[in-house]
C-alpha cells in the first residue's frame, strides 16, 4: 500500500441556500480558501493506491457511498476494501475514507469494522451532495467521571470559576473519547484522577496552595482543550463537530495525537518509569562513602541510579496529555505536553522533528530533582545545610584544571545538591567578573540568591546533558544537527546564539569529562564546527548555523564560551556520574524489528509505503525517518500514521 | 605495489645491538626495494614460490609477490605486508638467514595497556577490545567494538573478569581505526595512503610515551 505523494484537500459545506452538505475532493488549496463560506470545513488528505484504484480526479459525480472510518492501521484494511475503492488516508481520528459505488461493498465495510473495533460512518453521495448519514447512535453508557466534589469547591473564586470550565471539558472528553485507544482512555482518566484526588482534596484551599493549583488546573485545562479541539472532532456524528484548527477542521488531528500520545508514552515506560528523581531521593538514604566521587577521571564510579532501591509507586503517575499548538512550539509542564502544529506537514523534515519532544519531556524530571534537591528556601535549617555542604571543601577537582583539596559530601544526593551549588558559584562568579562569595563565609542568604538567580540555567543545562546522555546516546553527530535544526524554528535565538552554542558545547564536552576539559573542550569545538559547517552546506539548519559556526570559530568567543563551560563542569559530572545509568538506558534504544538495509538503521521500511510493518521504538524511528529535506505533508502523514498504528503495544 | 586501500598486518621485531637499515633487506635473495613511502618507511618486494593467499586456486604460477613495509627504528622494525605469512616468512626464514639467529617479536601487555588507557584516558580511544573471560569453558571470551570503550561503564565495571588480549585504537574524534594490536605482538592497520602511516606512528608514540609498549619506538621521527 503506498501513500500518494501529493495531498489532497476534502471540504464539507452547506450548499447556498438549502440545509444539504456538499463534499468536494480538489488540490487547489488556494481555490478553496478563497470560496470559503461559513460553514467550510477543510482537511488534507492522501490517496492511497497499490492496490487501489486511481482516486477521483474531482469530486464524487454519480452516486457514490463514502465510508469514513477509524482510527486504524491503514494496512488493517486491505482484506475488506476491494481494489476498485478509491481510498484515502487523513490525520484524523476516522482516518480513512473509502469511496464505493457497489452499495453491497458497504456491507461487507460495517462487517469490517466490527471486526476491527473501529468506528465508522457512510454518508450516500449523489454528484458531491450528501444525502444520508448514516452512523451508530451514541452509547447512554459512557464512564465520566463524578465531578460533584470538584464543583463543591467554593474558596477561592477564580479556582472555582476554573473548574466550571474545566468539569465540562473532562466529561466532554470521556464522553467523546470512547473512540479513543483505550490506553489513552485510561491515561485521560488517570489525568484527571490527579487533580481530584491529590490537588483538590480539599474543599477549601487557601494562600499560595490555592493559586498553585489554580494555576495547575489552567495549565492542565488549556492543555486538553487544545487536545479535545484536534482529537475529538470529525467523530460520528461527523458534520456535528469542528475543529477550530481550520486547515483540520473538517476530520481534525486525532491521528497526530495519537502519535505524539504514543512517543510520550513510549517515553513515559522507558525513561519516566526509570523514576530517576525517585532513585537519586533514594540516594539520599544510603549511607556509602562517595569520597571519590570529585575525581571525575576515576573509572571505578559505580552506577548509582540503578544500585538505588526504591519502593513500588503506591499510584501511576501522571501522564501529560500532548498537543499541537502553534503558539507554543514545543514546551512541557507537568500534566502537558505541546509539539508545534507545523510538525503535523512537516516533521519529516529535521526542522520539525518529533524527536524534539524528548528535551520537553525531561524538563518536569529535571525539575522534580532540583525540587528535591534544591534546599527549600525558607528553611533555615537546610540553607545552614548548604552552607556547611559548600564550606566543607576548597575547590573541585575538574580534569587537568584540580584545583585545591577537595571533600565531598556524605551521600550521593549531598554530593548532587554540593555539585548543583557549586556550579551555581562558579557561574556567579563569572558573571560578577569576580569571586562573588567569600565559600568559608557563606550564609543562607547567599545560597538563597543563588538559587533564586540561577535555577533556570541549571535545569536549562541538565536538560540538555541529560537528552545528550540518554537519548542521543552521546553522538554528537546526532544531536548537534537535531538541535540546532530544531532551534532554526524558534524566533527569539537570534539575540542569544552564544548562549545555545553554550548549551551544546557543555553537551558534547561531557562526552570527554574523564579526559579533562583540556580534552574535551577543543574536541566539542572541532565537532561543532564540522557538524554546523556540513549544516550550513546542506542549508537545511536553519537561520542561525552561520551565526553559531561564527561564534565557535571566533577566538575571543571562543574564550568566553570556555569559561562559562567551565563553570558547568560540576553540573556535566553530575550527569555524568550521577544522573546517567547505561544500565537503565539501554531500553530506549531497544528494538526487535530491525533486519532491513543499514539505509534506515536497519529498518525495512520504506518512506509512503505501509505494508504491515510494525517498530517498537518510536524514537528510534523518528531518528532513523527524519531527514535534513524541505517539509513533505505526505511523509509526514506516513511518519504520524506509522507513529499511531504501527508501534507494537500501543 | 600496495593498493590505495590495503590492510597490513605483522609485528614489531628487534634485533640487540644491531641498528637496522635498508642493506639487511635489500641482500636478502628474493627481496627487492621498490618504494620509499615517507621519512622511515620503504615498500620492499617479497617473492615466493608458497602462495600465501591461495593464488594457486586461481591458477596463478609461482613466483608470487607481497609489499613489505618496513619502518626502521633504531634496533626495531615494523614489519607488515598483505598477508601475515609473508611476515612470517620473512622473520622466520630469510632475516634469519641474514643474521643468524632469530629475531626478536616484541611482545605487548595489552591488558595493561587496556586497564592504563581505561584509567587515564588521553587523546586516543579504544575501539575494540578481545578478552579472555574468567568463567570456565562455557564463556571464553568476548570482543567488544565501539566508539570510546573505556567511556562504557559497562566495561568499566567488569573490568576484573577480563584479560585483555588485542585491542583497536582510533583518534578521539575520527572515524577510522588507526592500529589493532595483540598480546603477541601482532599489529594490524588499513593502509590509506600516507596519512594512515603518520596516524600508525602518531599513535605508537602515544603508546610508547604512555609506557605501554616495552620500547622506545618511532623517537626518530
Amino acid at each position: 500500500m503506498k501513500i500518494g505523494a501529493t495531498p489532497s484537500f476534502v471540504t464539507l459545506a452547506r450548499e447556498p441556500s438549502t440545509r444539504n452538505f456538499s463534499i468536494r475532493l480538489s488540490t487547489d488549496f488556494s481555490q478553496i480558501v478563497s470560496g470559503w463560506t461559513g460553514s467550510t470545513r477543510l482537511s488534507q488528505v492522501f490517496a492511497l493506491t497499490d492496490p487501489y484504484s486511481t482516486p477521483l480526479a474531482s469530486g464524487f459525480r454519480g452516486k457514490w457511498q463514502l465510508a469514513f472510518l477509524g482510527p486504524l492501521n491503514p494496512y488493517g484494511i486491505v482484506p475488506y476494501i476491494p481494489a476498485t475503492a478509491c481510498v484515502w488516508l487523513g490525520l484524523g481520528l476516522m482516518n480513512i475514507i473509502v469511496a464505493q459505488q457497489n452499495a453491497r461493498g458497504v456491507k461487507k465495510l460495517r462487517a469490517a469494522c466490527k471486526e476491527l473495533g473501529c468506528a465508522v460512518e457512510i454518508w450516500e453521495v449523489t454528484d458531491g451532495i450528501v444525502r444520508d448519514m448514516k452512523f451508530k447512535p451514541e452509547s447512554a453508557e459512557v464512564a465520566v467521571p463524578d465531578m460533584a466534589k470538584l464543583l463543591e469547591i467554593t474558596s477561592p473564586p477564580a479556582l472555582r470559576a476554573a473548574l466550571t470550565e474545566y468539569c465540562p471539558m473532562i466529561a466532554a472528553a470521556m464522553a467523546r473519547g470512547r473512540l479513543l485507544p483505550k490506553r489513552i482512555q485510561v491515561g485521560l482518566q488517570r489525568a484527571h484522577a490527579t487533580f481530584a484526588n491529590d490537588l483538590l482534596s480539599s474543599k477549601v484551599l487557601s494562600g499560595d496552595r490555592a493559586y498553585n493549583v489554580l494555576t495547575q488546573v489552567l495549565s492542565f485545562h488549556s492543555g486538553l482543550s487544545r487536545f479535545v479541539a484536534q482529537t475529538l472532532v470529525g467523530v460520528p456524528p461527523i458534520s456535528a463537530t469542528e475543529s477550530h484548527y481550520w486547515a483540520h477542521s473538517f476530520l481534525g488531528m486525532g491521528t497526530a495525537d495519537i502519535a505524539l500520545w504514543n512517543i510520550c508514552h513510549f517515553l513515559q515506560e522507558k525513561l519516566g518509569e526509570l523514576r530517576i528523581p525517585e532513585r537519586l531521593s533514594a540516594l539520599a538514604e544510603t549511607q556509602n562513602s562517595i569520597d571519590y566521587i570529585n575525581e571525575i577521571t576515576a573509572a571505578n564510579l559505580p552506577d548509582y541510579l540503578s544500585e538505588a532501591k526504591i519502593k513500588e509507586p503506591k499510584e501511576e503517575s501522571v501522564f501529560q496529555i500532548p498537543f499541537f499548538s502553534s503558539r507554543d512550539g514545543y514546551t512541557s509542564k507537568s500534566t502537558t505536553i505541546s509539539a508545534p502544529i507545523s510538525a503535523i506537514t512537516g516533521c519529516n523534515s529535521m526542522r520539525w522533528s518529533l524527536l524534539t519532544v524528548t528535551h520537553e519531556y525531561i524538563h518536569p524530571i529535571i525539575q522534580e530533582i532540583l525540587r528535591d534537591i534544591l534546599p527549600n528556601l525558607e528553611s533555615e535549617a537546610e540553607l545552614a545545610s548548604c552552607c556547611r555542604l559548600l564550606q566543607g571543601q576548597t575547590g573541585i577537582a575538574i580534569g587537568d584544571q584540580t584545583k585545591a583539596a577537595v571533600r565531598a559530601g556524605p551521600t550521593v544526593h549531598a554530593e548532587t545538591r554540593r555539585l548543583i551549588l557549586m556550579s551555581m558559584l562558579m557561574i556567579r562568579d563569572l558573571d560578577h567578573k569576580a569571586p562573588s562569595f567569600d565559600i568559608m563565609k557563606i550564609t543562607p542568604s547567599n545560597v538563597v540568591a543563588l538559587c533564586e538567580a540561577y535555577e533556570y540555567d541549571v535545569e536549562e543545562t541538565l536538560v540538555h546533558l541529560v537528552d545528550f546522555n540518554y537519548i542521543y546516546q552521546r553522538k554528537p553527530e546526532y544531536y548537534i544537527p537535531a538541535i540546532w535544526t530544531s532551534w532554526g524554528t524558534v524566533p527569539n535565538v537570534s539575540s542569544r546564539v552564544a548562549e545555545y552554542v553554550l548549551r551544546t558545547v557543555i553537551a558534547v564536552a561531557s562526552k570527554n569529562l574523564r579526559r579533562g576539559m583540556h580534552v574535551a573542550l577543543p574536541i566539542a569545538r572541532d565537532e561543532i564546527k564540522q557538524a554546523l559547517r556540513t549544516l550550513q552546506q546542506s542549508q537545511q539548519g536553519g537561520r542561525y548555523v552561520s551565526k553559531a559556526l561564527a561564534v565557535v570559530e571566533d577566538e575571543a568567543q571562543w574564550a568566553g564560551i570556555v569559561d562559562n563551560a567551565l563553570a558547568c563542569v560540576p553540573l556535566m559530572s553530575l550527569a555524568a556520574n550521577i544522573l546517567f545509568s547505561e544500565k537503565l538506558s539501554g531500553e530506549i534504544h531497544s528494538e526487535s524489528k530491525l533486519g532491513g538495509s543499514t539505509e534506515f538503521g536497519g529498518y525495512k521500511l520504506k518512506y509512503l509505503e505501509m505494508d504491515g510493518s510494525v517498530i517498537d521504538n518510536p524514537l528510534l524511528f523518528i531518528s532513523n525517518f527524519t531527514a535534513h529535506e524541505e517539509p513533505s505533508a505526505a511523509k509526514s502523514a506516513w511518519l504520524l500514521s506509522m507513529l499511531a498504528y504501527g508501534v507494537t503495544g500501543a | 605495489m600496495i593498493e590505495k586501500i590495503s590492510k597490513l598486518s605483522g609485528y614489531i621485531v628487534e634485533v640487540p645491538g644491531h641498528a637496522f637499515n635498508r642493506n639487511d633487506f635489500s641482500a636478502i635473495k628474493n627481496i627487492e626495494f621498490t618504494d620509499k613511502l615517507m621519512p622511515g618507511w620503504e615498500v620492499f618486494s617479497l617473492s615466493s614460490q608458497v602462495p600465501f593467499r591461495n593464488e594457486d586456486i586461481l591458477h596463478a604460477k609461482p613466483p608470487y609477490f607481497y609489499p613489505i613495509v618496513v619502518r626502521r627504528s633504531g634496533n626495531r622494525a615494523m614489519l607488515v605486508s598483505t598477508t601475515r605469512r609473508a611476515i612470517d616468512e620473512l622473520i622466520n626464514k630469510e632475516l634469519i638467514r641474514t643474521f643468524g639467529y632469530e629475531l626478536i617479536k616484541l611482545k605487548i601487555n595489552v591488558d595493561e595497556m587496556v586497564r592504563g588507557i581505561v584509567a587515564l584516558p588521553g587523546d586516543y580511544a579504544l575501539s575494540h577490545v578481545h578478552a579472555m573471560l574468567s568463567f570456565g569453558s562455557e564463556l571464553r571470551s568476548a570482543s567488544f567494538y565501539g566508539d570510546d570503550l573505556g567511556e562504557a561503564r559497562f566495561l568499566r565495571s567488569n573490568l576484573g573478569l577480563m584479560n585483555f588480549t588485542s585491542c583497536g585504537l582510533k583518534r578521539l574524534n575520527a572515524d577510522h581505526e588507526i592500529l589493532k594490536i595483540g598480546y603477541d605482538g601482532y599489529l594490524s592497520f588499513y593502509f590509506r595512503g600516507i596519512v594512515s602511516l603518520k596516524a600508525v606512528e602518531g599513535a605508537l608514540k602515544y603508546l610508547s610515551a604512555s609506557g605501554y609498549l616495552p620500547i622506545r619506538m618511532m623517537e626518530d621521527i
